[in-house]
């Protein structure tokens, strides 16, 4: 394991001194250990729409790629397209797979490279508005990602992240098929439970049995106030290991209209150093356990103090 | 808010809750105004007898830097009866009293006025505690059990009728079946187990091969009863289940 960490490391360090990022790279005084074989290749998947997995997909792969890891993010979505919205590439993107699949391009030509991290690339599957939508299935898709496997021989890709789309139907199907892990994104409520129940079942039939959790959108005040489920009670509900739980954050929406991933931001925001942490964990194959939110000191309320001698 | 300088600790239980309403009514009225110090000195005139008029201006002085206008009403009170000296303090007086009931523990009585405050109002009005039960989250939870048990564990009729199959067919082989048609499956989730699957057989008796030896079989012993009659003599009643099967 340590052999092949070593040329990676080297050659990621010389392209950060080459290229100056403009972005100050995260000193870390350790880089985490990769676990498994790379390369990796993760599904980022919910079930029900909207619960953040485009969100997540960017921020883990942004995260991935200031550790030092080599990333490939795949939009997998062939109808609509956001992933290149959230890393701020959307004007950069003029060949996607189906050109490359209709012979109009080369491969490493439709991918495109994030202008702040060289070791991320974003591979869109179709432009939304092409007039002859191919439409990809299982096997296309697994050739594709068999492929970027063996692009760059010197330079392998380590982690290549796949962003699924919403929803059971044919598109989940064709996103889930070249993936050996799964990252299943929800948000505490019932719908989004029940949804990531149906779709870890059909994970585990398709035959992909690591599957983990990232709880998204969690509002701390309402769990403490009894109003929202926990990330605990998600785990146990779910019976899936928790790989991070973001608290909800008005710095998503700021960073996807500026188009920077929110793990860039300084200072940390804390749905970022939540990302930063699940992209660790991810690396190191290692969960989270989840506890019990505490319950804080009410703050003196100014001018009523004399109230709470009543228990008011 | 000064609800209990007119009535000492240890008269509080005496009256039951129409009492307790009445000094709850009388604690809004302190703050108003005038209307307050007519009823107050009439309560003042029933309380204020022989029996009770060390108690009463002892408690006054306590409390009385606490509240403003009827602080003067009440200071005034102290003056005129503060001369006995060598009397008991008004706790030991109320601990001694006949008419004091259980719930005051020394503990109470042995608080300070303003904490007894604090607990009178606790009980008057108490904190509504958020049960568990209750909480969005308890219900969501709850909710969410039961969808994912019946979503995970959804069995299609074919695959119900087959499982009853192969239960009665096995089942069959020890024991006489009563009617086949009234077989059920039942499916159900429980929330320490998680899903159950019931199926309801009704079972007319045990096939001979499989049955307990036959005398056991022939009186089986129900009950035992000792009756103690006397010192020496003493009586069991033994209950025997006789079963004689018909077709022997």
């Amino acid at each position: 394991m340590p052999s092949l960490v070593l040329p990676t490391a080297y050659f990621s360090t010389k392209l950060s001194h080459r290229h100056h990022s403009t972005i100050p790279s995260a000193t870390h005084s350790r880089r985490p250990h990769l676990a498994g074989d790379p390369p990796r290749t993760v599904v980022i998947t919910s079930g029900k729409g909207g619960v953040g997995k485009t969100t997540a997909t960017a921020n883990l792969s942004a995260s991935l790629a200031r550790l030092g890891f080599r990333v490939t993010s795949i939009d997998a979505d062939a109808g609509l397209r956001n992933l290149d919205l959230l890393l701020g590439l959307e004007n950069r993107i003029h060949y996607t797979a189906s050109e490359v699949f209709s012979g109009e391009c080369r491969l490493d030509q439709a991918l495109v490279r994030d202008r702040r991290f060289n070791n991320l690339r974003l591979l869109c599957l179709s432009k939304p508005r092409s007039k002859l939508p191919l439409s990809f299935g299982s096997k296309t898709i697994t050739y594709l990602v068999d492929a970027l496997k063996t692009l760059e021989p010197l330079n392998p890709v380590q982690f290549i992240l796949i962003d699924c789309p919403a929803g059971v139907d044919a598109g989940f199907v064709t996103a889930i098929a070249p993936a050996d892990e799964a990252i299943l994104v929800t948000t505490p409520d019932i719908t989004a439970l029940r949804d990531a129940d149906r779709v870890a079942g059909l994970l585990e039939c398709d035959g992909i049995k690591d599957i983990k959790i990232i709880v998204n959108r969690v509002r701390a005040d309402l769990v403490r106030g009894e109003d929202m489920m926990s990330p605990l009670d998600v785990q146990e509900m779910l019976g899936l290991p928790l790989l991070g739980a973001i608290p909800e954050d008005a710095e998503v929406i700021r960073s996807t209209n500026r188009g920077s991933p929110l793990v860039l931001n300084d200072p940390p925001a804390p749905a970022g150093i939540a990302f930063e942490q699940a992209a660790w964990r991810l690396v190191e194959g290692d969960t989270m356990t989840a506890v019990a939110l505490e319950e804080a000191d009410r703050p003196a309320k100014k001018g009523f103090g004399w109230f709470s001698f009543f228990g008011l | 808010m000064s609800l209990l300088p007119c009535n000492p600790v240890g008269e509080l239980s005496s009256h039951g809750n129409g009492h307790q309403a009445r000094i709850h009514s009388r604690s809004r009225f302190f703050s108003t105004g005038q209307k307050v110090a007519v009823e107050k000195r009439g309560l003042l005139s029933k309380r204020y007898n022989s029996s009770n008029a060390l108690a009463f201006p002892r408690q006054v002085v306590q409390y009385g830097s606490f509240i403003s206008r009827p602080a003067n009403y009440f200071a005034a009170m102290t003056k005129t009866t503060n001369k006995e000296p060598g009397t008991l303090p008004i706790r030991t007086q109320a601990l001694s009293s006949k008419s004091l009931s259980s719930f005051i523990t020394p503990e109470i009585a042995n608080m300070n006025f303003f904490n007894r405050i604090l607990l009178a109002w606790k009980i008057l009005f108490p904190k509504t505690i958020l049960v568990r039960g209750d909480s969005n989250a308890k219900i969501a939870r709850q909710r969410l059990k039961m969808v994912l048990f019946s979503d995970r564990c959804s069995v299609s009729d074919l695959a119900k009728k087959k499982i009853l199959e192969n239960v009665v067919k096995t089942l069959s082989e020890f024991v006489d079946i009563e009617s086949k048609d009234k077989v059920e499956l039942n499916v159900s989730t429980d929330s320490d187990i998680g899903t159950l699957y019931s199926v309801t057989i009704p079972v007319r008796r045990v096939k001979p091969a499989y049955q307990e030896s036959d005398e056991n079989y022939k009186g089986q012993i129900v009950g035992i009863e000792y009756k103690d009659a006397g010192e020496k003599t003493g009586a069991v009643d033994v209950t025997f289940d006789f079963y004689v099967p018909n077709d022997k």
